[in-house]
């Protein structure tokens, strides 16, 4: 018997936490429940950005969420890498450490993106017993995401939930389940998101990620860049409804709005935790803006000089 | 492909990695030699490895991560060397990024390193190999400095820092004794750096911060000290015999074998000298250059 969210607590309605609002929340202590970090972006900082982290650490709880741990790829881990995160996770209290089920390079290469795995037996094995590694060496779960996702290999012998469903079990480690990712790549793979979910195993699922994405006509690209349609907040309410309650959080990474904006998103989830619909009116696509339709994960930090 | 006994995971990866990474795009990348080694296909019959879906071939699917990759680390290298960019033009700065790209993949878990090889990437590449052989300064000399600029501002602001500790006081100085003085050596904060530029690309940085649309200077030398407080980078300008005294600092020289060395090649009369070393130390405190002070004999910190 699993206890729900693996034992985790549920953190409540948080907010992915970038470099431009730091001065915001610094002054003004918005009551949000709880901040997600790239971990990429601080475990190597020794200005500005630690600095800050370390102030709002004090006041919230913090996550993190990393984008080059690479568990799919056939390169060895990084154990200097890993060894910064646990740091990190230690200085900060995070209460959790989370990445994607993806792969990001190979040969010493990082693409700095999140590559999909074909899905089949050889694969999970692999996924699985990098997976015992690193939780042996972090002491702790490692929470894993399904990754939006534009290609799909004709050596994939299971779906994503049949993959994401063995590998928690066989290694107990903890499911992030980013809803806006499943939307993406239903429309992109053509299956249908409420199947996906209806074989989620919700008692591990930890947290789940919202996010807007951008409609290309043909496909979808998970943008992070604007607010999350309702063919999405539906598929949340289903989540939500699956685990009994979720630390959720919004993702927002390009044309960033000012806090308030991105906080207000998030706290729209309140009315799918009830049977309300939103007061607003349903958003049903993602925008496009005519900015490069780019997906995440980037991370920069400009710096400041005087 | 191959039956599931025969499932290479490595190979895929090194396969699709090779694909969308290739400059030439998605079908030249399926085509090149690197990915053939891998696997033996072409675009038509991609669907081997790639399913298409209803809407896209695979051809068009791997694509978007073709497209991706070089516009997501060209971004990031605009957005480490905005001054660069400004000076190239955007065309230009692609152009030179995507040569670099190629040159010097990411093989970093962070982006915060990308942009590490850029100034040694132009250095390696510029055009006019015998006009420098020959003693000329000219364009690409200015984009190096820009580029190291940039780079050196990048690295001070996240890293160490004395932010929260006491720096060096003038008064501190002051204090040492005449028989200690030649003894002692000056611990540099860990966030100083100096600079020698052939162009003032300082002032051009400046410019272009303050939205000035510089026009690229005339080359003259340009001494620049960064370091950082209160979490900031601060850069100052330096003459070049300060430049000259701070190099021999940070080797960890102490002040007697620091000012007889500079001394000796500054030409300039001890007396004047030893007047601008004091309106110096007091520049250098003042900007917080110093953390402590310490003796090699004695082995332990002067208060
Ligand atoms: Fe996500």
């Amino acid at each position: 018997m699993v206890e729900p969210r693996l034992g985790h607590p549920n953190l409540g309605l948080g907010v992915g936490l970038r470099t431009v609002h730091f001065p915001y929340i610094l002054e003004k202590h918005p009551p949000v429940d709880w901040f997600e970090i790239i971990s990429e972006n601080f475990i190597d900082s020794q200005g500005r950005p630690r600095h800050t982290l370390d102030q709002i650490a004090e006041r919230y709880p913090i996550v993190m969420h990393g984008v080059s741990l690479s568990i799919g790829s056939t390169d060895p881990l990084d154990f200097q890498y890993l060894e910064k995160l646990k740091k990190l996770a230690s200085e900060t209290d995070a209460r959790w450490i989370s990445d994607h089920l993806c792969w990001t390079g190979v040969a010493g290469r990082n693409t700095h993106d999140l590559l999909p795995v074909p899905l089949n037996e050889d694969t999970l094995r692999h996924v699985c017993s990098r997976i015992e590694t690193v939780q042996d060496y972090l002491q702790r779960p490692l929470i894993l995401e399904n990754p939006s996702s534009y290609v799909t290999f004709a050596e994939s012998t299971m779906s994503e939930w049949e993959f994401l469903t063995s590998m928690t079990e066989a290694t107990e480690c903890g499911l992030l389940l980013d809803v806006n990712n499943v939307y993406v790549s239903s429309v992109n793979h053509d299956f249908d998101p409420y199947e996906y979910l209806g074989h989620i195993p919700y008692d591990r699922v930890v947290q789940c990620h919202l996010a807007g994405h951008t409609h290309c006509g043909t496909h979808l690209i998970d943008t992070h860049d604007g607010k999350v349609i309702d063919p999405v907040w539906q598929l949340y309410r289903e989540v939500h409804r699956g685990t009994g309650g979720i630390s959720t959080l919004l993702e927002w990474d390009a044309q960033i709005p000012p806090f308030e904006v991105v906080h207000a998103e998030v706290l729209k989830a309140k009315l799918y935790m009830e049977e309300n619909l939103p007061t607003d009116g349903p958003q049903t696509q993602g925008e496009s803006t005519g900015e490069a339709v780019l997906p995440h994960p980037l991370h920069f930090v400009a710096p400041e000089v005087q | 492909m191959q039956e599931n006994e025969d499932f290479d995971l490595g190979k895929l990866q090194t396969w699709m990695q090779t694909v969308i990474s290739h400059a030439g795009g998605i079908e030249a990348g399926i085509a090149s030699e690197e990915a053939q080694r891998e696997f033996k296909i072409a675009p038509d019959t991609l669907e081997k490895i790639i399913c298409r879906s209803n809407n896209l071939t695979s051809t068009e699917r791997l694509g978007i991560y073709g497209n991706a990759y070089f516009a997501r680390l060209l971004e990031c290298l605009r957005e480490s060397f905005p001054a660069l960019a400004y000076a190239l033009g955007d065309e230009l700065f692609d152009e030179f990024s995507l040569e670099y790209l190629q040159r010097y993949p990411s093989q970093s878990y962070s982006l915060c390193e990308l942009g590490g090889h850029f100034a040694a990437h132009l250095q390696e590449t510029r055009p006019d190999a015998e006009q420098r052989a020959a003693g000329q300064i000219d364009w690409p000399d200015f984009l190096i400095d820009l580029a190291t600029l940039e780079w050196n501002i990048e690295q001070v602001f996240d890293g160490p820092g004395t932010e929260g500790k006491p720096s060096l006081a003038i008064a501190q100085i002051e204090s040492i004794s005449p028989e200690q003085w030649s003894q002692i050596i000056l611990q540099p904060g860990p966030s100083l750096r100096i600079l020698e530029f052939q162009f003032p690309v300082n002032d051009y940085y400046t410019e272009f911060r303050q939205e000035k649309k510089p026009e690229m200077p005339a080359p003259r030398p340009q001494y620049i000290a960064l370091n950082r407080r209160e979490y900031v980078v601060r850069r100052l300008e330096i003459e070049p015999l300060e430049y000259r005294l701070l190099e021999r600092i940070l080797c960890g020289d102490s002040l007697g074998d620091v000012i007889q060395r500079v001394a000796a090649e500054a030409e300039v009369p001890l007396e004047q000298f030893a007047e601008l070393l004091q309106q110096w130390f007091q520049k250098w405190t003042t900007a917080q250059f110093f953390s402590s002070i310490s003796s090699p004999q004695a082995e332990t910190p002067i208060d």
